[in-house]
């Protein structure tokens, strides 16, 4: 089978298996396109877990996970019926139209980058990382295991969360070929269906800002532009992650992933349908980078608080309880693998690098300036983003709440928590720190960028609604007339919203 | 969502203005509103143009036929060293291998790479079959380079195959630069 068709395969082997858990959790909505193969991924890195912990071969437990998925959501809709996809009016949305055309951009815009697979790259870290676990997997459960006991193997990364390795497992057993260059094909059409899923955010917020407009032309105004930056921001996903993301690196998958989390779960307007998502996404992330894996963590810690905040504000039954369900589940996934990898006794993750050099302070120095030097548009992108939010804040922030969007501090304190835990590697880490950043910060700082560059996004798909409107822009006229310390007690659970 | 705001007389429902929240009524805090909202449109449109009219750059000298070459001499390289390797050890042999890379410095552990996908492989080369990347006899076998295999008794033998004489070609009409 040539590539194409094994990417084919590949997909559609994934699809088979996430089809059902991603219209229980998505429904109807365009994101379920990119969400039943990336939940099919996510049940490959689950197999994947299960092999490493109990034995048995990596496919038998994809087919079992599938089955056992498939017949969760079969008992869900029949016990729960209000949460069929086919009865639940909830769960859909309006503006199908636009919908239509910004997944037609969004497959545009996919399709430019992915020409760029034309050169056949299979860089570094995909050759000596992310293609050698599949062929680990498919020789089972002891040979993956001595693989991750032993400190050989290091430069390999072999305790890297298991998602893109069982995605491209799958693909290959699909395509009855173990080929490199299938593998880097999967794992940029992995990248690129993140990249769509976060797309899809924005034109979500589009229509709730659309939804607030009584004038039908302002309505088609608002979500024509936010089409257009729609667009434009999944450009510049693949423009910020440049030619790794076709060149065999898994940063733009669990970095888009995690964005389109964010989007989902703290900044749409908090329903069951809106926290599924997120929660799906941040399994993504979580099971396919270290990084991803706690920056996923948190993500979930948030979009349970603010699920619980307002569980509470509209009086439903045991919120926290429910909170707390909504995020063990996520949790439970992606703390699988680390758990497994400790009950096994694998082999710590850093060592290779060599000695650890310099101090903690002059590894904060290197790391700092590291970040300048080697990740100099990331950290631009993180500064324009702090400027357009300060004056959204300051001058829109009402008909962001008027549109039931959420504040976007929760997209910064995730910000904040992932370059935190990126920094803290940084110095106290293994090897030469500035070498060390060299070479990795410009994709450790990836989601940072495109969490920038979603904020920007969202907050002119705001201002969009108020161009030559003036009308609509009343909705924010209590705030910005001095009166808004009233407002912000009277609205405090609002802002997380 | 604003039913609190208007509960505070702060902000009555969109679309239900009173003729004097009209364009020219609102004053000077309003106009500053208005002027956030152009700007922040048209930054975020210019920083995208600017930022996708780069990526669409990179896109493009990523597809460029130099490129091109380069990846698929690559490709064909890392086959040729596979196929030698398939052709001189059994898959489940445990072996060792050496980091070295003849006239490439800056390639790293690129036998290290080919061997762990296929057998196991040790960092102790006591006792087990040992690999190293020699040079080829007049810069044949893989863009100059050949596996060399050291069994347990102490002989030696050396693996067969070569990227295609076209793609050699290719790759010194390049410069023959070193692969990552």
């Amino acid at each position: 089978m040539d590539t194409l068709g094994g990417a084919v395969a590949g997909v559609v082997a994934l699809s088979a298996g996430g089809a059902l858990p991603a219209v229980a959790v998505a429904r109807t909505r365009p994101i379920v396109v990119p969400l039943v193969p990336l939940a099919g991924a996510a049940i490959a890195g689950l197999a994947v877990t299960a092999m490493t912990a109990v034995g048995a071969s990596f496919l038998t437990w994809y087919l079992a996970l599938s089955v056992i998925c498939a017949a969760t959501v079969g008992v869900v809709w029949a016990r729960w019926p209000r949460t069929r996809p086919w009865d639940d009016a909830a769960g859909s949305v309006g503006f199908r139209g636009a919908h239509l055309v910004a997944g037609l951009v969004g497959l545009g815009v996919c399709a430019i980058f992915l020409g760029s697979l034309k050169a056949p790259m299979t860089q570094f870290d995909a050759r000596g990382v992310w293609l050698l676990h599949p062929f680990w997997y498919l020789q089972g459960h002891e040979r993956t295991v001595a693989v991750l006991r032993d400190r050989g193997y290091a430069l390999a990364h072999p305790p890297y969360p298991p998602l893109i390795g069982g995605s491209v497992a799958l693909t290959w057993l699909a395509a009855g070929t173990k080929s490199l260059r299938l593998g880097v094909v999967m794992i940029a059409l992995l990248g690129a269906l993140s990249v769509l899923a976060a797309g899809t955010a924005i034109v979500e917020t589009a229509t709730a800002v659309a939804r607030e407009a009584t004038d039908v032309a302002l309505r088609s105004r608002v979500v024509s532009i936010s089409v257009a930056l729609a667009g434009g921001v999944m450009f510049v996903a693949f423009a910020a992650a440049g030619p790794l993301a076709q060149a065999g690196y898994a940063d733009l998958v669990w970095a888009s992933a995690a964005v389109g989390a964010v989007a989902y779960g703290l900044v749409l307007e908090c329903t069951a349908p809106n926290v599924g998502v997120a929660a799906a996404l941040a399994t993504v992330a979580g099971l396919t980078k270290l990084e991803g894996s706690i920056v996923a963590a948190v993500i979930v810690g948030l979009v349970a608080v603010r699920w619980y905040l307002v569980l509470r504000g509209s009086g439903a039954t045991r919120p926290l309880a429910r909170a707390v369900g909504f995020a063990a589940v996520p949790w439970v996934l992606i703390g699988a693998w680390p758990l497994a990898l400790q009950l096994l006794g694998a082999a710590p993750d850093v060592p290779f690098q060599g000695p650890r050099e310099g101090s903690d302070a002059t590894r904060f120095v290197d790391a700092a300036s590291g970040f300048v030097h080697w990740a100099g548009t990331n950290v631009g992108a993180l500064g324009g983003a702090l400027a357009v939010a300060i004056l959204g804040a300051v001058y829109l922030r009402c008909a962001r709440r008027a549109a039931g969007l959420g504040s976007d501090l929760w997209a910064w304190a995730v910000i904040c928590v992932e370059l935190g835990v990126v920094c803290a590697a940084y110095v106290v880490g293994p090897g030469v720190a500035s070498r060390w950043v060299q070479v990795s910060v410009a994709r450790t700082t990836l989601f940072a960028a495109l969490e920038a560059w979603w904020i920007l996004t969202t907050w002119a798909v705001i201002a969009a609604g108020r161009l030559r409107y003036p009308h609509l822009a009343h909705a924010g006229a209590g705030a910005g007339a001095g009166a808004s310390l009233g407002a912000e007690k009277l609205d405090e659970p609002q802002w997380v919203r | 969502m604003s039913s609190g705001q208007q509960g505070a007389g702060l902000d009555p429902p969109p679309g239900h203005d009173p003729p004097s929240s009209r364009r020219g009524a609102g004053g000077p805090r309003r106009s500053a509103r208005d002027a956030v909202a152009v700007l922040i449109v048209v930054a975020v449109a210019v920083a995208m143009l600017w930022t996708v009219v780069f990526g669409l750059r990179v896109t493009a000298s990523v597809r460029s036929p130099t490129n091109v070459a380069f990846w698929e001499v690559d490709a064909d390289y890392y086959a040729c060293l596979s196929g030698q390797l398939k052709g001189a050890v059994r898959s489940g042999d445990v072996v060792w291998t050496s980091y070295a890379t003849p006239y490439a410095p800056f390639w790293f552990r690129t036998l290290w790479k080919v061997t762990a996908a296929y057998t196991p492989v040790t960092v102790d080369p006591r006792g087990v079959t040992r690999l190293y990347l020699a040079a080829a006899p007049h810069g044949e076998g893989c863009l100059g380079t050949r596996l060399e295999i050291v069994h347990p008794d102490g002989t030696v033998s050396f693996g067969h195959g070569y990227v295609a004489l076209p793609l050699l070609k290719k790759w010194r009409a390049l410069g023959s630069p070193p692969l990552p």
